[in-house]
């Protein structure tokens, strides 16, 4: 499930398989500090999502290549390749911003509910409802043709209640 | 405040949705200041409903979870244990050279006090001894032409224009991935220590992790020849410049020159945590970055 969150996030194997890596290492260095507070699944989330929004980060700051060759198809059926003629999950999951996909991911590939998903992320129950509605508004969107790679990627707004007063 | 009968903005129906579908509806009801039975109005009406539909297939997209190799499990499984073991052993380490610090400072602090008290019978005595200077030799460690040679023709990689090519010249030079860390500036992120914090620490060391690279691949691109023409800066200014733009361990495992589409460029592999290698084509007339890939 680390990976599964990691590859979600980062929309990339490459880069999952790096912060899966990092989060793993995390997960060993730090067991001893494990206080029990939470659930130890939910503490690995934590752990993982940081890791993959961390390898967001590298990752930005990274320069792109100007120009590209065809990666190879690794081997074996993929889950997704029963959509894959549809919609390129990976493409219209990077139309949103990292934190969108990881609130989305752990909703939607987890099942966490917006409490622990709050907890995870250390954000405010409402936030992470907007970041979820958003994210999933953007994905509806562009498999309702409405937007598109390259399209305008959904606004990470805080949710109102979240706002200072 | 919004009744039923006010039609709500798009985001507060697609949020009341999403929330709904999630189970969520009386809180999120209630966040917008609207009441549940007016909230369930909203999301009730049949102009909702296709915009429900819509965000069930966007949640049912997400859902399944991508599968991992075995093969890519037991790496990170491994990396994990070794990164584990390596930590271990570098905090046994430290202790033990703590004890032998301690151990040397009495030692050093006992010959100390044998000097000085020799001294002073030496000086009490009023003898004095003369030394002869002895010729030393001059042991100038010549570095070997051949062995230079050897690297230079090691790092010139010739034509990489394709994948294949790169990935087979690159490979050949470099020992089999395994799953040891990276140079340790860049390879023990602090992924856990759930702050988020992670790898704040990689930018801050971009200057020494150039400091770094340009000392391992040289200033003046020592491990391989110049590329003819190239009018650009040299190797390692391409390296340093890379690895203090940040996303790559401070050193590269390998970097050297060849040719991709009859252009002269550099390249540069660097060990990933998770196994294989990162390696990446600059442009050797302006440093930029043709072409990524990883092996």
């Amino acid at each position: 499930m680390i990976h599964a969150v990691c590859r979600r996030v980062l929309t990339n194997a490459d880069d999952a398989l790096d912060a899966a890596q990092n989060a793993m290492i995390a997960v060993a260095r730090h067991i001893d500090t494990f206080d029990r507070r939470a659930r130890f699944s939910t503490w690995c989330y934590r752990i993982a999502t940081n890791a993959a929004l961390d390898e967001a980060r590298r990752r930005a700051r990274r320069p792109a290549p100007v120009e590209t060759l065809p990666e190879p198809r690794p081997g074996g059926v993929r889950v997704d390749d029963a959509v894959a003629d549809r919609i390129d999950i990976d493409a219209a999951l990077a139309l949103l911003s990292p934190d969108q996909r990881a609130a989305v991911a752990l909703r939607d590939l987890l099942g966490l509910d917006y409490a622990e998903i709050a907890a995870v992320l250390e954000i405010p129950p409402g936030t992470v409802r907007s970041r979820i509605a958003r994210g999933r508004a953007a994905l509806a969107d562009l498999m309702s043709g409405e937007a598109g790679p390259g399209g305008n990627p959904a606004p990470d707004a805080e949710h109102p209640t979240s706002r200072a007063p | 405040m919004n009744g039923p009968s006010t039609p709500l903005p798009p985001g507060t129906l697609d949020e009341l949705l999403s929330a709904d579908i999630d189970g969520e509806l009386e809180r999120a009801a209630a966040d917008h200041g609207l009441p549940v039975d007016a909230a369930r109005a909203a999301i009730g009406a049949p102009e909702a409903t296709a915009r429900r539909a819509a965000l069930v297939r966007a949640r049912d997209l997400v859902a399944p979870a991508v599968p991992l190799e075995p093969a890519d499990a037991d790496r990170l499984v491994a990396g994990a244990l070794e990164q584990a073991r390596h930590e271990n052993e570098l905090a046994a380490a430290r202790r033990r050279r703590t004890r032998v610090d301690a151990a040397r400072r009495v030692a050093i602090a006992a010959a100390s006090i044998v000097v000085v008290f020799g001294g002073i019978a030496v000086l009490a005595r009023g003898t004095s001894s003369s030394s002869k200077s002895s010729g030393s030799k001059a042991l100038s460690a010549s570095p070997t032409n051949e062995s230079a040679q050897s690297r230079s023709l090691a790092s010139a990689l010739g034509d990489v224009s394709t994948r294949d090519a790169l990935r087979n010249k690159v490979l050949q030079r470099l020992p089999p991935a395994d799953n040891k860390p990276p140079p340790s500036a860049v390879s023990a992120p602090k992924a856990g220590d759930s702050t988020g914090q992670g790898l704040a620490s990689d930018a801050a060391g971009g200057a020494e992790q150039r400091a770094i690279a340009l000392m391992l691949v040289g200033p003046k691109g020592q491990r391989g020849p110049a590329v003819p023409g190239s009018a650009g800066s040299g190797r390692a200014e391409c390296v340093a410049r890379l690895v203090e733009h940040g996303g790559v361990p401070p050193a590269p495992a390998f970097s050297g020159t060849g040719t991709s589409d009859g252009r002269s460029v550099y390249v540069a592999a660097f060990r990933r945590r998770a196994g294989g290698y990162d390696v990446y084509v600059l442009r050797a007339a302006d440093c930029s970055v043709l072409r990524r890939a990883v092996f």
